[in-house]
């Protein structure tokens, strides 16, 4: 490549800035010396690429991404940067010899010194030097840093187990020397010793991230030249998804975020990399706790880290000197919070989730909170911890969400572990280059022969490189080995029900019409089935065989011995039946009009849907809009309506378990069933639920849905069915939920059928569906400072390919109580409690739940105060991490699934529930909590631009009356419903350019839809709902409510701040707890 | 001498149901199949030992009637409390593999086998007390027989099925 020929021009100059640079900008490898590392890296963990952030530092604003050959050789060094990770923490000390060169270095002086020195060593001397070189380079120089000095201190350290700093600069060397390659140590040693000095001066103090970024794009340079064998692979990743040229490295989706910088990865020198496992935990990482305290911004992680990077050295010492300092620099995460002082503990952005206390180069690979998130980052050590803590641990999983971007792996040998089958992944350790240890069960295995090749980067000998140890998401195509029979092919069986009432509804329309668009849209290959089934008090199956002139019509009345009229001529394939399909969707809600047919027969359907399906297996959508009568299965009406609000007599458990049976029944056959539930009247879903349940289907509930009384519902229905028929799906799956030694599984939530303790049977798994996991400390963790979690879910593609998806999530352990609660996830936890609370509504009642709710709260707010803090102070104290415990809490009773009062059905109280289990944790914090904005004063300050777009990001408000006012307008966000409250005196420019309407009065009673005006805060507003809109799988309507709208009450119902009728306000909630913690 | 072959059926029940929960928590069997398994057993247990109970109370065994009664109202709680179910039988394979039920079973299977290894092993005594004077002379020699069989049995069933749990371990 042309830049391989450049970069050598610069050759060792820029090579030694450039590591410099590196060094301090790279963070990751030295992760514990330079404090400027650290940020850049924590900035870096945070998103997900380390670009993104570091073009800005840099006064030449290189586009993070830019594709240029160039640019691939800076990803290399990203890359390296991500792989060596692990080995870094011993690196730490070492960061900033590479850069220097050669020279004969000796071993780092120590390494604290160094990296003090280097810190604070102004970038001058650097600068220039790398400056110079960068500028080619830019992007690549950043990346390329990492990388490389991950590579040095791989190869420096090999032996050493503590201080790998030297080995930082055996790339250079390397990429100098094609010798160090191969011998990555005896390179090394010489490389080292003489540049440490000169990188810190480069690098600024842990101040200015940006200064010491550019550093480290300046010391990219020598990984050019490195990237010279690689660069082809490199390039075509990180940019491109799917370009990578080698056959191994599909990239059918995409990197993920996180892949792309690690996809970059490939050193090509480092040889050793290996040597030492980061294992054992430096120091570092348990300093850190205290910053990473949940609330934390990145930034004031950063800061933490920065000391405990001086501090490394000796690892018991820096242990407290850095969690001193990570005191006293980051008050914020610390911080004791008196709940009924201080009342805006509301963030105006929206909440990240806590960081894990890691070590950066870990953290930097370490999974998406969105995909996989622990309820506690910071794992109590004994299961005597976790219950002085009164927390629950437990994990949130996102495993099968739609990704940008996502490594895809093929390779005839899947490396795992050879005991407890965990798949090689970014945290085990590599203690040569032909030995792993597994992070989970810590059984030494080999590594195989083909794993030593790294297709990316061609380069043989560097197994810690390859993308499955870059990358915490990776999905790697299944071998035979993986298949109990040959890929299924996508089927898809529509049930639908054809009784007067349905018809009445209208949905069939609906349906038929948008299955007619979106027929070529469903995933899927040649090999697509596709069958219909209509029932009423029979059942009517549809032969669809080629060649017939018009589909043709079976009807099957004995529903107490179902049986299948010609199978094989009933589920078809949609290529060669196109026409006729298109013909029965477009004759189908014509058929049924003039049905004098009351009675549902959902149950024999049912069965003769099962029946047909089981052969294959797939994904049956069943659209029933009453209860069924009919056969078996059928249900009596169960609900009181004067009995609502008596939280003691209503029926959550199924009265049948028919549904419950054939779920299973399903299950086993690879079947999922999906319902769609249309329904005015009570249909009892806890019963029909379990079909979707236990068989890993979703539940769809559109109450009061008519074609004509309700075209709002009409237009939800079609949007998320479209979204339904053309989101991804994986087939005949399973999850695998595997974690460190000595921690177990307790309890699974979500849909699905547990089959055995760690392995969960998915029929189908879609990108919308979350799970929840509750864990146990089952023996004591002292041996370990780390633990992972490693989530696998196998699962057939619509194209007929057999994957694996892993994600993997690594955490520390600690051993004091303080710890634990700085690391908790306030979010996570409320999600988990959410769940548990809806087994237990189920299991005991709904009012058992609710008191455990609150309980959950006093609890953990107890265990804090009389065993974290020493002085007993009045009021309500907790820990910063926690703040928004009680609030989230308290919003949780007043949901629908939990709250009291008369006004929740029992149909939607079940949905409700449903939805706690079966969604991600982003939707059911979003329902369980709602966002309020002001937007009658939308602005482009701190707005978003994506693809042309300028989406304003108003402040989230409290969810309180007071922060409404009558002279300005508020959209609240519930997740499945928006609401625009518009005040009484609200300016008048608001509601003629926004709202298109001449004054107050004027607006209509149901307004649903904003009109689309020409005007600057029309567009705004538009364009931030549509934004909102476009974030979730569903489709929320938008309301728009005046004073006397009838939504008006469920609007201040979710002003979950304030006292209801039935429930106390966030105030006197506050008082309640207070005064049970204080007993 | 019914009276020890049934209890001897009870501890068998008792000792398949440890084995049976322990095979589920180590992913040995499908639950699926396993509650199919476990459910049939679980009132012909339940009679077994309410028979066992008017048994005593025809007999006026107040004191062994008063040890027998809390497992007998603890198995009607705990067949009022059962899940819907269409079959007979308490277990539900998609709740059974909760880490806190299993536990309970398992635990709960521990109590039974103990509680029913004790009535064997006192029955023979009870057993000439109350049924002796009905049923006369056999019994003279009866219980010594009756010490040794069970102590036989026990041993043999000990030897043979603890193994198997600690293999599942």
């Amino acid at each position: 490549m042309a830049q391989p020929g450049i970069p050598a021009a610069r050759g060792a100059t820029a090579s030694l800035q450039a590591q410099n640079g590196a060094a301090s900008a790279s963070g990751s490898p030295y992760t514990n010396g330079p404090v400027q590392n650290t940020l850049m890296s924590s900035q870096v963990s945070s998103s997900q690429g380390y670009d993104s952030q570091l073009p800005g530092s840099y006064p030449r604003p290189m586009p993070a991404k830019t594709l240029d050959p160039v640019s691939a050789q800076l990803n290399y060094g990203g890359s390296q940067g991500s792989g060596q990770t692990l080995n870094r923490p011993l690196v730490a000390s070492n960061p900033v010899p590479p850069p220097l060169h050669s020279g004969p270095v000796t071993r780092m002086p120590p390494p604290t010194s160094q990296n003090l020195a280097a810190t604070p060593m102004p970038s001058a001397s650097f600068l220039p030097g790398a400056n110079p070189p960068p500028p080619l380079n830019w992007q690549y120089n950043y990346q390329s840093t990492g990388p490389q000095t991950n590579h040095f201190p791989h190869v420096a350290q090999p032996t050493m187990s503590g201080n790998t700093n030297l080995t930082a600069q055996h790339q250079y060397v390397s990429s100098g020397d094609p010798a160090s390659f191969i011998k990555p140590g005896s390179a090394l040693p010489l490389q080292n010793p003489p540049l440490p000095t000169t990188f810190q001066p480069g690098a600024p103090p842990a101040g200015g991230p940006p200064p010491q970024k550019a550093p480290p794009r300046a010391a990219v340079f020598p990984p050019s030249l490195n990237s010279t064998v690689n660069h082809e692979g490199v390039t075509s990743n990180p940019n491109n998804g799917s370009m990578v040229a080698h056959s191994t490295y599909d990239q059918i989706e995409g990197g993920g975020f996180l892949a792309t910088p690690q996809l970059i990865n490939q050193n090509p020198k480092m040889s050793r990399s290996v040597g030492y496992a980061y294992p054992s935990l430096p120091p570092g990482y348990q300093n850190t706790a205290p910053s990473s305290s949940a609330g934390m911004p990145p930034s004031s992680l950063n800061y933490p880290s920065g000391p405990q990077a001086f501090t490394q050295t000796s690892l018991g010492a820096n242990h407290l000197t850095a969690s001193m300092s990570g005191l006293s620099l980051h008050p914020e995460g610390l911080r004791i919070v008196n709940l009924l002082q201080e009342r805006n503990m509301l963030p105006s952005t929206p909440l990240r989730p806590p960081v894990p206390n890691l070590h950066e180069d870990i953290q930097k690979l370490n999974c998406n909170p969105e995909l996989f998130r622990c309820t506690l980052t910071n794992i109590p050590q004994t299961q005597a911890l976790l219950n002085k803590a009164k927390l629950p641990l437990g994990l949130l999983l996102h495993p099968f969400k739609d990704l940008e971007q996502l490594p895809v792996v093929t390779s005839s040998t899947i490396v795992r572990c050879r005991s407890c089958r965990t798949y090689i992944n970014p945290f085990v350790n590599f203690l040569d280059q032909r030995r792993w240890k597994c992070n989970l069960c810590y059984r030494v295995n080999d590594v195989p022969e083909e794993f030593m090749y790294n297709p990316l980067t061609r380069v043989y000998g560097e197994p810690h490189r390859r993308p499955e140890v870059q990358n915490a998401t990776i999905e790697f195509m299944a071998p035979s080995e993986y298949m109990l029979r040959p890929p299924q092919p996508p089927v898809y069986l529509f049930v639908f029900d054809v009784s007067h009432n349905a018809i009445e509804t209208g949905y069939l329309n609906s349906v038929c019409q948008s299955l007619l668009d979106n027929l070529d849209l469903l995933p899927g290959n040649t090999r697509t089935k596709i069958g219909f089934i209509t029932f009423d008090s029979t059942i009517h199956f549809y032969s669809l065989q080629e060649g017939l002139s018009q589909p043709q019509m079976l009807i099957v009345s004995d529903i107490d011995d179902v049986f299948i009229p010609m199978p094989e001529n009933l589920l078809v394939n949609l290529n060669e039946s196109k026409e006729l399909v298109q013909d029965l969707l477009k004759s189908l809600p014509q058929m049924f009009t003039k049905t004098l047919e009351t009675q549902s027969a959902l149950g024999p359907a049912l069965q003769a849907a099962f029946k047909l399906m089981s052969p294959t297996g797939g994904r049956m959508s069943v659209f029933q809009t009453q209860l069924p009568t009919l056969g078996v299965g059928a249900l009596k009406p169960r609900e009181e309506p004067n009995q609502r609000s008596s939280a003691k007599e209503i029926h959550l458990t199924p009265s049948t378990d028919f549904y419950k049976k054939l779920a299973l029944d399903c299950s086993g056959q690879q079947a999922a069933v999906d319902l769609f539930l249309l329904s005015g009247q009570y249909s009892d879903l806890a019963s029909l639920g379990c079909i979707s349940r236990y068989s890993a289907g979703s539940v769809y509930y559109y109450p009061s849905y008519h074609h004509q009384h309700n075209p709002v519902q009409v237009q939800k229905f079609q949007k998320e069915l479209q979204r339904y028929l053309t989101r991804k799906i994986g087939f005949e799956a399973v999850m695998r939920i595997r974690c460190t030694k000595g921690l177990s599984i307790h309890t699974f939530h979500g849909n699905f059928f547990v089959r055995s303790t760690d392995l969960l049977s998915l029929p189908n798994v879609n990108p919308d569906a979350g799970y929840a996991v509750q864990m146990s400390v089952e023996e004591s963790l002292t041996d370990t400072q780390l633990v992972s979690f490693q989530s696998a879910l196998l699962y057939t593609s619509s194209k007929g390919e057999r994957r694996i998806r892993v994600h993997t999530l690594c955490l520390p352990v600690v051993s004091t109580l303080n710890e634990v609660f700085l690391g908790a996830d306030v979010q996570a936890i409320s999600g988990l409690l959410a769940n548990m609370a809806v087994d237990r509504s189920v299991t005991a009642s709904l009012s058992d739940a609710r008191d455990a709710l609150v309980n959950a709260v006093i609890d953990s707010l107890s265990a804090y105060r009389s065993s974290v803090l020493s002085s007993q102070q009045p009021g309500l104290m907790v820990p910063f991490s926690l703040r928004l415990f009680p609030l989230f809490v308290l919003a949780l009773l007043k949901q629908k699934s939990f709250q009291t009062g008369t006004n929740a059905r029992l149909d939607e109280r079940i949905f409700a529930m449903c939805q706690v289990k079966n969604q991600p944790l982003v939707h059911l914090m979003l329902t369980t909590h709602p966002s309020l904005y002001r937007v009658d004063n939308l602005s482009d300050e701190g707005a978003l631009n994506i693809n042309d777009r300028t989406i304003p990001q108003p402040p989230i408000l409290q969810l309180s009356v007071e922060k409404l006012s009558r002279d300005g307008a508020f959209l609240m966000d519930a997740g499945s419903v928006l609401m625009l409250w518009v005040g009484k005196n609200c300016a008048q420019n608001f509601l003629s350019q926004v709202l298109g309407v001449q004054n107050y009065a004027s607006i209509p009673q149901m307004m649903t839809n904003l009109p689309e005006l020409d005007t600057p805060e029309s567009s705004r507003t538009i364009a931030f709902i549509s934004w909102l809109r476009e974030q979730r799988p569903f489709f929320p309507i938008l309301y728009i409510i005046r004073e006397e709208s009838p939504m008006k009450a469920a609007f201040l119902q979710n002003l979950v701040e304030d006292r209801t009728e039935s429930a106390l306000s966030y105030y006197e909630f506050l008082l309640h707890v207070q005064q049970q913690v204080n007993k | 001498m019914l009276a020890l072959l049934l209890t001897a059926a009870l501890i068998f029940f008792a000792i398949w149901h440890i084995i049976a929960f322990d095979e589920l928590k180590t992913d040995y069997k499908n639950p699926i199949d396993q509650c199919n398994t476990l459910n049939p057993l679980v009132l012909p247990e339940y009679l077994i030992h309410a028979f066992f109970c008017v048994m005593f109370l025809c007999a006026a065994e107040w004191l062994t009637l008063g040890l027998n009664m809390p497992l007998l109202a603890y198995h009607i709680w705990r067949y009022m409390t059962r899940p819907v179910m269409s079959g007979p039988g308490l277990y539900n394979p998609t709740t059974i593999m909760n880490a806190d039920i299993l536990a309970y079973c398992q635990k709960e299977g521990w109590c039974k086998l103990a509680f029913y290894l004790l009535a064997f092993f006192l029955l023979p005594i009870r057993h000439d007390l109350c049924f002796g004077e009905l049923i006369e002379q056999r019994r003279r020699i009866g219980p010594v027989k009756c010490m040794q069989t069970a102590s036989n049995e026990g041993i043999i069933s000990s030897k043979v099925l603890f193994p198997r749990v600690a293999y599942g371990i």
